[in-house]
């Protein structure tokens, strides 16, 4: 389970101190989703980036608690932060997603080859079900958008982490690619039963998610799944 | 234009780093080449102006030791020698208490007999005849005498008295070409001085004139006292070339006290050679290549950092050319500015490397004025920053067309048969060709061409290696991929490295090869217990009564001699059992030594057999130095003869007489001589005695002396390269920050980070010393076998020794690792918080 407990963070510019939200809470059960939407420049990335401990938190907690253990991740310290992002986190980013002097299959052992926990027919059917078998030599410069996005997801599950965190994954992609990415994303999680995390200006991507929130007001609504 | 000059201006804010890295790198390199163009200029003029009143350059002839050349030898002579002869005399003069500072002052004077000297004209070397001609018309005016104007200056202020005495007699002509403290007359004003100026009761007319010869103006006027015949003269020069029948005729017609003696051009051997020279300017013009590698990365470092703001001029409308252009005049003019600093500073450290390398290089002046100096850097640096520029620009041309990279880029094929063409032809003409200067320009041409096969072989050694890795640890996969990818980025970078590690190994090779022959080759030769030099004769029996020691002695017996135009020396050669198994020989006939016994056969060095085309078997016409007539000796034997830049032929104890030269005695003892020993004879002979360990740590510390300013040079050239890698991956780091970040958001922390930037430069870099090993051992072959024996005309085996190879190894890699150290832990230990704005 994911907890994020009354969080504050903001950013110093020439005027002072900007607040990007204050007293922010989410909570996301184990195995389930979660997005985020709201306007440009409202901090989504930031809490995503806070939750996966590249940007530290000005006040608050946030807490990854799985069946083995609990981490409090805005107390870890760089090396412990390293460790948490080897063995827990799998991020997917909008673009520049992969190391471009691997190909998309050593783009994708690196997390489990790293973290030690190599589980070949588990990678093995994650690229079946992404369908990017014949890509797999391909180095990234070769790959679409879309191709590299699959992969991209192929190695944020591959070393099955506990948490899945993903910044507007389809953002760079054409509406058709965008949903069937976004749809392979939700459904692996689902079938690892990872907890997931995206943030996404696109509400058909939010309404796959469990649960959607509004970061507006420097705090999360919960939204309502809409349909278009 | 200006508006776009204001604006990069405005960048320098931004890009000081580069914008500084591009001034050190153009100021490195233009002041390098500009000390070595200083030094190498000092070096030149002292073989160039050698004055033509020193007699050892010219065939010459002198008393033996203890007896006297007088003015009645020199009549003889003239009368009896059909070649031109000029008579030559030397006093020092002491004056006391010259002024409050310096008790004593020592003054040289030189008289020559300037109406022969006249005489003799067409055989002097243009740019010293105008000297003879001002001398001589000088003894149509009476007395005169030439010195330079400080030493003029130092006399007039001494409270001294000898210049107003010297003043009452003669006039005082300044001549600035002469050197501090020497006084030059002709021979008849020397004579006046030498009899008449000291001695107030005998002063001479200042009309009078002397005859020196027969055929000469008759004395005049002379006070009947003064007599010229005790004038003691140092030598009588023969200019020009004399051939051997003429040099035989006259030795013949010298009386036993005298001895013909050969050009003595020693003393542009105790200076630094003409091929040391060439050597010097190749390694400053490597350094100063090597700079400008600096400057292309340099150059890539500041257009990556204003691409962004390029590219904005270039969508308002401004033209690729008009950007390019000014990008041009930027550097052009920061070039220019650097090159005036750079001739400013390099004269300073000219002035006070000269004082560190007088033995090497002499002690003259520089010539070249500072404007001269600027002028010549400007252009060269000009001209050579806008070509390193050019691969920068031509990259930025395809960013500001919006063209991939990958149209800009090398054609591999192509590059592989051009440089394995260019690296036949400059190896054909290393084998072919005879010049210094046309080899050197071979074996830059060379290395500049496995520079391009470089390029191709490193990426395919690279991405080999890769492959061989693949199944390896984390880390090693990411470090080896990285190295594969940044092969193609980094190649230029790595051709100044691959340069320096190469030239550095063949320069290493060679001198270790060279030290290792001279050593093993001096321990051989040097079979004595100790060696005396005195120009005094001494006696077999002076040793004779040493308590518990028998002593021999022998004499080394010299004779002069000129062969086809060239200076010989010969020496006498004992043939025992203990002195034939010493002498190394790089061929010898079977029956050398019983030939060389019987004065048939001589043992020439390779010196000479170089230089005179001759092998064993061949015969050559020397004058024996026993009996002074033309006699043939075949050659039985070539030796080696380290260091020597000079002709030798050895020739059995037996082919001199007894009235040979002899300055160098072997003492060979039983048992036998301690070091005590050998300094107490030292002090009891008073003697200059040398054990032969002393002997060949002299050498060797010689040896060390000269090749230190090399050895600096290729430090310094290795240093700069690795300057100049430092640049390039400070530009691929920034690059890279990107792939950094993902790294870190896979939790890898900054020193796993780290880990990778230096193990990716450091697989490069042994991949680069493995290739350039090979390389290294060819251009050391290259510069044994063919320059030196072009240059020196003598050559020794390469000898390829593990741990010279390993030191520049070690050396490379620490000077690598160093200088790409803090920049790869700086920003491999940025904040993750830090790199997120990379990704936005």
């Amino acid at each position: 389970m994911l907890n994020v407990n009354n969080i504050h963070k903001g950013y110093t510019d020439s005027h002072g101190t900007v607040p990007l939200f204050k007293q922010l809470n989410l909570q996301v059960d184990t195995g389930n989703s979660a997005a985020i939407m709201g306007a440009s420049g409202c901090g989504k990335s930031t809490l995503l980036h806070s939750i996966a401990s590249l940007s530290q938190l000005d006040k608050g907690s946030i807490e990854l608690l799985t069946d083995d253990n609990s981490i409090c991740i805005s107390q870890l310290n760089q090396n412990e932060a390293d460790v948490y992002r080897r063995d827990s986190v799998g991020i997917v980013f909008q673009r520049y997603n992969l190391i471009e002097y691997l190909t998309a299959i050593d783009n994708i052992l690196l997390p489990a080859k790293h973290k030690q926990n190599l589980d070949i027919n588990f990678i093995d059917s994650l690229c079946e079900q992404l369908q990017i078998q014949h890509l797999l030599k391909k180095s990234p410069s070769r790959l679409s958008g879309g191709e590299q996005q699959r992969v991209a997801i192929a190695r944020a599950l591959s070393h099955k982490p506990a948490l899945v965190l993903a910044d507007e994954p389809t953002g760079n992609l054409d509406p058709r690619t965008s949903d069937i990415v976004a749809r392979l994303l939700f459904d692996l999680c689902k079938e690892t039963k990872t907890t997931f995390v995206i943030v996404t200006h696109s509400a058909e991507i939010a309404n796959m998610a469990d649960d959607s929130y509004d970061l507006e007001n420097l705090c999360l609504t919960k939204r309502m799944h809409q349909t278009t | 234009m200006i508006l776009l000059l204001t604006l990069l201006l405005k960048t320098y804010r931004n890009t000081w780093f580069s914008i500084i890295v591009l001034i050190i790198a153009i100021a490195t390199g233009a002041i390098g080449l500009s000390t070595v163009l200083n030094l190498n200029e000092r070096a030149s003029q002292v073989q160039n102006v050698r004055p033509w009143y020193d007699y050892t350059q010219f065939n010459h002839i002198s008393a033996l030791t203890a007896k006297k050349l007088t003015i009645e030898d020199y009549r003889n002579a003239k009368a009896s020698i059909d070649a031109p002869l000029i008579a030559l005399a030397e006093k020092t003069i002491s004056l006391e208490k010259v002024s409050a500072n310096e008790e004593k002052l020592q003054l040289q004077m030189i008289g020559v007999d300037s109406l022969s000297a006249i005489s003799a004209l067409p055989f002097f070397e243009d740019n010293q005849r105008t000297q003879v001609r001002e001398l001589s018309s000088s003894r149509l005016f009476g007395n005169v005498v030439y010195m330079n104007s400080a030493t003029l200056d130092m006399l007039e202020m001494s409270t001294n008295s000898f210049l107003s005495e010297m003043k009452t007699h003669n006039d005082i002509v300044v001549g600035d070409d002469l050197p501090n403290n020497l006084i030059l007359a002709d021979l008849s004003t020397f004579v006046r001085m030498e009899f008449g100026m000291n001695d107030s009761a005998q002063t001479i007319n200042k009309s009078d004139t002397f005859s020196f010869d027969q055929t000469q103006t008759v004395t005049t006027n002379a006070l009947p006292s003064v007599d010229i015949s005790d004038l003691l003269l140092s030598a009588i020069i023969i200019p020009g070339d004399i051939p051997t029948e003429v040099t035989a005729n006259i030795r013949n017609a010298l009386p036993t006290h005298l001895v013909l003696n050969a050009p003595d051009n020693r003393f542009a051997a105790t200076q630094m050679s003409e091929s040391f020279q060439l050597n010097l300017l190749a390694l400053g013009l490597l350094m100063f290549a090597v700079c400008m590698f600096i400057v292309l990365n340099a150059g890539n470092l500041l257009l990556h950092k204003r691409m962004p703001m390029l590219l904005t001029l270039r969508q308002l409308g401004f033209s690729r050319n008009t950007i390019i252009g000014v990008l041009f005049i930027e550097l052009s003019f920061i070039a220019l500015v650097v090159s005036a600093l750079a001739s400013i500073i390099s004269q300073t450290i000219d002035n006070n490397l000269a004082q560190q390398l007088t033995p090497i290089i002499g002690q003259n002046e520089l010539k070249t004025p500072l404007y001269v100096r600027f002028l010549q850097l400007a252009i060269v640096c000009v001209a050579s920053s806008i070509l390193a520029f050019v691969p920068s620009l031509k990259k930025l041309k395809t960013d500001l067309m919006g063209l991939t990279s990958e149209s800009n880029a090398i054609n591999r094929n192509a590059l592989l048969i051009g440089s394995l063409l260019i690296c036949m032809i400059s190896v054909i003409a290393l084998f072919l060709a005879s010049g210094l200067s046309i080899l050197l320009t071979s074996t830059a041409t060379f290395i500049l061409s496995i520079c391009g096969l470089l390029l191709v072989l490193l990426p395919l050694v690279i991405n080999r290696l890769k492959n061989a890795l693949a199944s390896s640890g984390v880390i090693v996969l990411l470090s080896s991929s990285a190295a594969d990818s940044l092969t193609s980025r980094t190649s230029l970078a790595f051709c100044a490295f691959f340069i320096a590690v190469t030239c550095n190994i063949g320069m290493n090779l060679m001198v270790d090869s060279f030290e290792q022959a001279t050593q093993r080759w001096l321990d051989q030769r040097l079979i004595a217990d100790a060696y005396i030099y005195s120009s005094n004769e001494l006696q077999s029996d002076s040793f004779s009564n040493q308590e518990g020691h028998t002593i021999t002695v022998i004499p080394r017996l010299e004779d002069k001699q000129t062969y086809e135009g060239k200076p010989i020396d010969i020496f006498s050669y004992p043939n025992t059992k203990q002195y034939r198994d010493a002498l190394a020989f790089q061929e010898a006939s079977r029956d050398a030594w019983s030939l060389y016994e019987n004065s048939i056969g001589i043992f020439v060095n390779q010196q000479f057999a170089n230089m005179h085309k001759k092998s064993i078997g061949n015969v050559v016409s020397l004058i024996s130095p026993a009996n002074k007539t033309i006699s043939d000796y075949k050659i039985v034997g070539i030796f080696y003869d380290y260091g020597n830049p000079y002709g030798q032929v050895l020739m059995p104890l037996t082919a001199f007489d007894n009235n040979s030269t002899r300055q160098v005695y072997a003492l060979h003892a039983q048992p036998k001589l301690t070091q005590s020993k050998i300094d107490s004879l030292a002090k009891e002979k008073e003697l200059q005695i040398f054990s032969a360990e002393k002997l060949v740590a002299l050498s060797m510390r010689a040896f060390n002396d000269t090749f230190l300013i090399t050895n600096v040079l290729n430090l310094v050239t290795l240093l700069v390269a690795a300057i100049a890698l430092a640049c390039t991956i400070l530009v691929l780091m920034e690059d890279t920050r990107r792939q950094q970040f993902l790294l870190k958001s896979l939790g890898f922390s900054s020193v796993q980070i780290a880990k990778i930037s230096l193990n990716q430069y450091l697989l490069l870099i042994i991949v680069g010393l493995a290739l350039a090993t090979p390389f290294g051992i060819c251009v050391s072959w290259i510069l044994i076998n063919v320059i030196n024996l072009n240059a020196f005309q003598w050559q020794y085996p390469l000898i390829v020794e593990p741990m010279v190879l390993i030191k520049i190894y070690a050396l490379s890699v620490i000077i690598i690792l160093l200088s790409i150290a803090i920049p790869i832990f700086t920003k491999s230990n940025r904040p993750i918080s830090a790199e997120l704005a990379c990704i936005d």
